[in-house]
């Protein structure tokens, strides 16, 4: 009997604490309200489905609210709500960076942050403890916590140039993912970006990426991740690798594999270095480095705190010789890879002719067959993705344009069966893009438009019956543009 | 159930005691359904026929047919745009009467040839694969161990050694497997040659994980069919055997005065009869 009075007692006084734990933390984190809309990769000229989707939100310096970039996706309108409060607060985004996976966004009505504080930020590098609390609005009004412990750190790739620092943390949480912070001691440690319910795993984005983005803003002017594209190989410890490329019994380090033009380095760095050290940093042959959070992948010394225009250096080993080389960062382009590798928060660009609707390969147009799309997608599509560094090397080209569909008409009899097709040429000339196609079909003073696709099969229309038969085209398929070509 | 003409293309096969299967046209063809492409391909609208789009290397055309021809008739008998000839009270696709001869005998076909119609005559051949499709039942694969690397031929039976194969196949594989004809992949290589996987050994630790790779060269030579595999590991580079595949300039290194111990090695530890297979 004294037991269980005792466990109760505990019991109670356990329930106490954690509430007296979070106290405060209420006027830390905030609800957002995110009402997407998703592109429509079958039918390009109209826009998808409406969802909306409950998102937290954290308060930081200067009247901004910190979330996760990947929980704004293909936005339209975004609301904030305080403290159990029913009023819905506009509100626009500042910055989302779909590289760092962090975004930040700001109501109209800077009232709405009366009664709210920010956090406390917690310092670079030095993560005050590993037993964390993560913290959500559920429907509206109640304010969870949840424990989490703190399992792993690691670099995370959104996009293979970029490299995140992320912390893996295991929780009881059943749902989330979206833009919860993460306090240990009392300070954000991280921006939670996605939930396994299968392994109970929690990822956030680290402190670290916040700090670089918000130094990065400092200015005015935001840089970005720097841009760095080379490929590496682990070398493993291999006796034989090792001695083949004439490495000394000290040396460890990653073997070069491709440089791409373009990448921060690609002017110094050359296929078959290896790359021994960044910034005095050594790496082991698995190409990890020592650092507070435990060993981490060398990307991260080059992107982590780092910010465009700042200088590497790196010590590698090139004909069995070794020598220092110094390059500065670049900011990613705008357009580096010939599949764009994120295509959120903006409708695909298409082009109709003849009923033929071409549109650019893009990670949105894979994404659409589903989340196995890696299984069920073409396989020739899939083989461009997987080998997009190379495709993206040559310089050839600025998309793959490839055929979605054939709306059918008498115009295209005959090809109505046709998709997934790569466009290669018309009348003869390589296609660079959609707006080069549209040059060449519309500029062509030719009768037949040819055009030619990977595969050997080709397409021919007669110019003048295509052009006729536009408007029949746009009314049976209820089409409003037969066109969207950003940048043309 | 197998159908008559079927049976009867059997019978008349095995005559001679052994049997070859079906012939192939030889070319990979396109419907011309569209009359804008039979304009432009300088047909009248009258005319019908198929575009030839490939011409399949080693099968039997490559000297009486080009790209661009138009096939207007096969032993006479008229092809439709859609590639379809009249079938008893129907239409059936044009193979048909491929499927009825048997390789070695002759076809003929009218062709539009630059807009001008020519008769050409060839012996049919059988289909000259690169990558086997068929149901290889009662055959042993072929193989080459060296190293403790295992060498094999890519084909559908070695796909189909995935659960789901279609989806679950390394991509790279599928890619080559659904397009090495129409995308013309390596026109050198006689078949295509993979490194199926490693067998642990002390002379490979950093290897075990590579699986499934194509491969492009050893010791500088380029790997054309599995007979080369051997014949290039006869001569290392600097004491190195050094191995390149496909999508990626990072190669696998053995070092070269190791393979012999290592080869008699693998042999006795894993049991294996015989280091290759090559026929």
């Amino acid at each position: 009997m004294r037991a269980i009075i005792l466990a109760a007692f505990l019991l109670v006084v356990t329930a106490f604490l954690s509430s007296g734990a979070y106290a405060g933390m209420e006027d830390r984190v905030v609800n957002i309200i995110v009402t997407a809309q998703k592109q429509d990769y079958a039918s390009p000229w109209q826009r998808g489905n409406i969802a909306r989707s409950m998102v937290t939100g954290c308060v930081i310096a200067g009247n901004r609210i910190l979330t996760s970039a990947y929980s704004l996706t293909d936005h339209v309108v975004i609301e904030v709500m305080k403290n159990g409060e029913s009023k819905k607060y506009p509100a626009r985004v500042v910055i989302n960076d779909y590289h760092s996976g962090l975004a930040i966004i700001a109501p109209e009505d800077e009232s709405f942050f009366k009664g709210l504080k920010p956090a406390a930020l917690a310092p670079a590098w030095k993560m005050p403890g590993r037993e964390g609390k993560v913290y959500k609005w559920d429907s509206l009004s109640s304010f969870k916590e949840y424990n989490a412990g703190l399992t792993k750190s690691s670099i995370r790739f959104y996009e293979p140039t970029c490299a995140v620092l992320m912390h893996q943390f295991s929780t009881s949480m059943n749902d989330g993912g979206n833009g919860e912070p993460v306090f240990i001691d009392g300070m954000l440690c991280g921006i939670t970006t996605g939930l396994s319910n299968e392994t109970k795993t929690l990822y956030a984005i680290s402190i670290e990426a916040v700090h670089r983005l918000l130094k990065d803003m400092g200015d005015g002017t935001y840089g970005g991740i720097p841009f760095f594209w080379v490929d590496t190989a682990d070398l493993q410890s291999d006796t034989s690798l090792r001695e083949y490329y004439g490495m000394g019994a000290d040396d460890t380090g990653v073997l070069v594999t491709d440089v791409p033009p373009g990448s921060s380095g690609s002017e110094v760095l050359k296929r078959n270095d290896i790359i021994l050290s960044v910034d005095r940093t050594t790496m082991d042959d698995t190409g990890m480095y020592d650092s507070p959070y435990g060993k981490l992948y060398y990307y991260g010394l080059i992107q982590i705190n780092r910010f465009v225009g700042d200088t590497v250096s790196m010590r590698i080993l090139r004909d069995k010789a070794k020598m220092d080389v110094r390059f500065k960062l670049k900011p990613i382009p705008r357009s580096y890879s010939v599949i764009p590798l994120i295509s959120y928060d903006s409708p695909p660009a298409y082009y109709i002719f003849g009923g033929i609707v071409f549109q650019n390969l893009t990670m949105g147009y894979l994404e659409a067959h589903g989340s196995e799309w890696k299984q069920k997608a073409d396989k020739r599509l899939l083989y461009y993705y997987d080998n997009v560094k190379a495709l993206s090397s040559t310089g050839e080209i600025n998309n793959v344009v490839i055929v979605n569909r054939v709306l059918p008409d008498t115009v295209n009899q005959g090809y109505q069966y046709y998709k997934d097709l790569v466009l290669l040429r018309v009348n003869g000339v390589r296609v660079r893009d959609l707006a080069h196609l549209k040059k060449l079909v519309g500029g062509s003073a030719d009768r037949f438009i040819v055009m030619d696709f990977v595969g050997e099969t080709t397409i021919v229309l007669d110019r003048k019956l295509a052009v006729e038969r536009e408007q029949e085209l746009k009314s049976t398929y209820n089409i409003n543009s037969m066109e969207y070509i950003p940048g043309d | 159930m197998i159908p008559v003409p079927v049976i009867g293309h059997f019978l008349g096969d095995i005559k001679d005691g052994r049997y070859d299967g079906f012939p192939t046209l030889g070319v990979f063809t396109e419907t011309l359904d569209n009359i804008s492409y039979r304009r432009f391909l300088g047909m009248n609208d009258g005319q019908s026929g198929v575009l030839v789009s490939i011409v399949i290397p080693g099968g039997g055309a490559e000297s009486s047919l080009q790209p661009g021809d138009v096939i207007l008739s096969i032993d006479s008998v008229p092809v439709g745009n859609d590639g379809t000839i009249a079938f008893m009270q129907g239409r059936i696709f044009y193979s048909y009467i491929i499927d009825n001869k048997q390789i070695g005998e002759d076809v003929s076909i009218n062709v539009l040839r630059k807009k001008k119609p020519v008769r050409v005559s060839y012996r049919l051949r059988p289909y000259p694969s690169r990558i086997s499709w068929f149901n290889e039942f009662e055959t042993l694969p072929r193989y080459c161990i060296f190293g403790g690397l295992v060498f094999q031929t890519l084909s559908k039976e070695y796909l189909m050694t995935w659960d789901k194969w279609w989806l679950t196949a390394d991509r790279r594989l599928l890619y080559y497997y659904s397009y090495y004809m129409s995308d013309n992949l390596f026109p050198e290589r006689q078949e295509f040659v993979v490194l199926n996987r490693v067998l642990p050994d002390e002379t490979n630790t950093y290897l075990s994980d590579v699986h499934d790779r194509v491969i492009d060269s050893i010791n500088d030579m380029k790997i054309r069919s599995l007979a080369d595999v051997p014949e290039a590991f006869k001569k290392p580079k600097g004491g190195f055997h050094v191995i390149h595949f496909d999508g990626s300039s990072f190669p696998l290194v053995l070092r070269a005065s190791d393979t012999d111990t290592a080869n008699a090695r693998i042999k006795q530890k894993y049991n294996i009869p015989s280091l290759k297979r090559l026929k």
